[in-house]
């Protein structure tokens, strides 16, 4: 194993679903992976292009996001430090299910997916470990639909603040209302709307640039939680 | 928006169409209409992040950057 690869080993000891993987068979993973920097804006990989392989975040914020036709930014989901992502793609080598753009300046690696693959062959308690990860994410995934289904936009705005300050990996080092909006499926301005709306239940104030959480019981009422 | 943001109104240089309506709106004189005729933050100091720079705009060039922080933590 090259030193270089040293870190991955580090950071696939740190996603949650691996825990449990021997190093030996983390250390097959990590070998022929690439380390790739990323500056804040630029974009990782798009949707509909060949399978970029599996990434591992080492430092930094991703959002992966689709895009209408029309150019409105849907956000599926933020990443952070010690997280994996694009796993669809380097499981089946389709094309990526959706574009990866580097919110912060990005430390990342890359792992293809014949590599990926491979490692899942030839351990099965990897496999098993990466269909836990991908039963994570789908849970999640089904929270997101019943949210845009069945919540108001407070409601959703609520659960946001909440994931913010209770997931530290998911928190970002700054937000905007245009990006809560793309990730909530609204308009910046329904996002005001909501904000002045959680500030007079008293969940939450504004400090000039902080969103503060008052009160986290309050905060986790709006958001039906 | 990399690690150091500064807590100012972001103006986005390439959507900016340079009308000026922020800089007429903003009521503690925080803009300015640069000589390439786009928006910038002349005075940072002086932002109270009213938000109205935000909401004014007509191409939803301008951001403020927020910090989600719990009360308890400040």
């Amino acid at each position: 194993m090259s030193e270089d690869s040293i870190p991955l080993l580090k950071l696939l000891q740190r996603i949650p679903s691996f825990f449990h993987i021997s190093e030996i068979h983390l250390k097959r993973l990590a070998e022929g992976a690439i380390c790739r920097s990323f500056s804040a804006g630029q974009i990782i990989f798009l949707e509909g292009e060949g399978s970029a392989g599996l990434w591992g975040l080492e430092k930094g914020h991703v959002k992966l996001y689709k895009l209408s036709p029309e150019g409105q930014e849907y956000i599926l989901r933020f990443v952070g430090p010690g997280e994996a992502f694009n796993e669809l793609a380097a499981l089946d080598n389709a094309p990526n299910a959706a574009s990866a753009m580097a919110v912060t300046d990005v430390e990342a690696w890359v792992i293809s997916g014949e590599v990926f693959n491979r490692a899942l062959q030839e351990d099965h308690e990897l496999s098993l470990a990466v269909i836990q990860g991908l039963v994570g994410r789908m849970r999640a995934l089904t929270v997101q639909v019943e949210d845009l289904a069945l919540r108001t936009v407070t409601a959703r705005l609520a659960r946001f603040l909440v994931e913010q300050i209770e997931d530290p990996a998911l928190a970002h080092p700054a937000v905007t209302r245009a990006l809560i909006a793309n990730y909530l499926a609204t308009t910046p301005e329904s996002i005001s709307r909501s904000l002045r709306a959680l500030e007079i239940a008293g969940a939450i104030s504004f400090n000039r640039h902080r969103i503060v959480i008052t009160d986290l019981e309050v905060l986790r009422q709006q958001a039906q939680l | 928006m990399n690690d150091m943001t500064i807590w100012t109104p972001q103006i986005d240089d390439e959507v900016c169409t340079g009308c000026g309506d922020c800089v007429d709106a903003c009521p503690t004189d925080v803009l300015e209409l640069f000589t390439t005729n786009v928006a910038a933050v002349a005075d940072p100091e002086a932002c109270n992040y009213c938000g109205i720079c935000e909401s004014i705009c007509p191409v939803e060039a301008i951001s403020l950057p927020y910090q989600i922080v719990l009360g308890s933590d400040i």
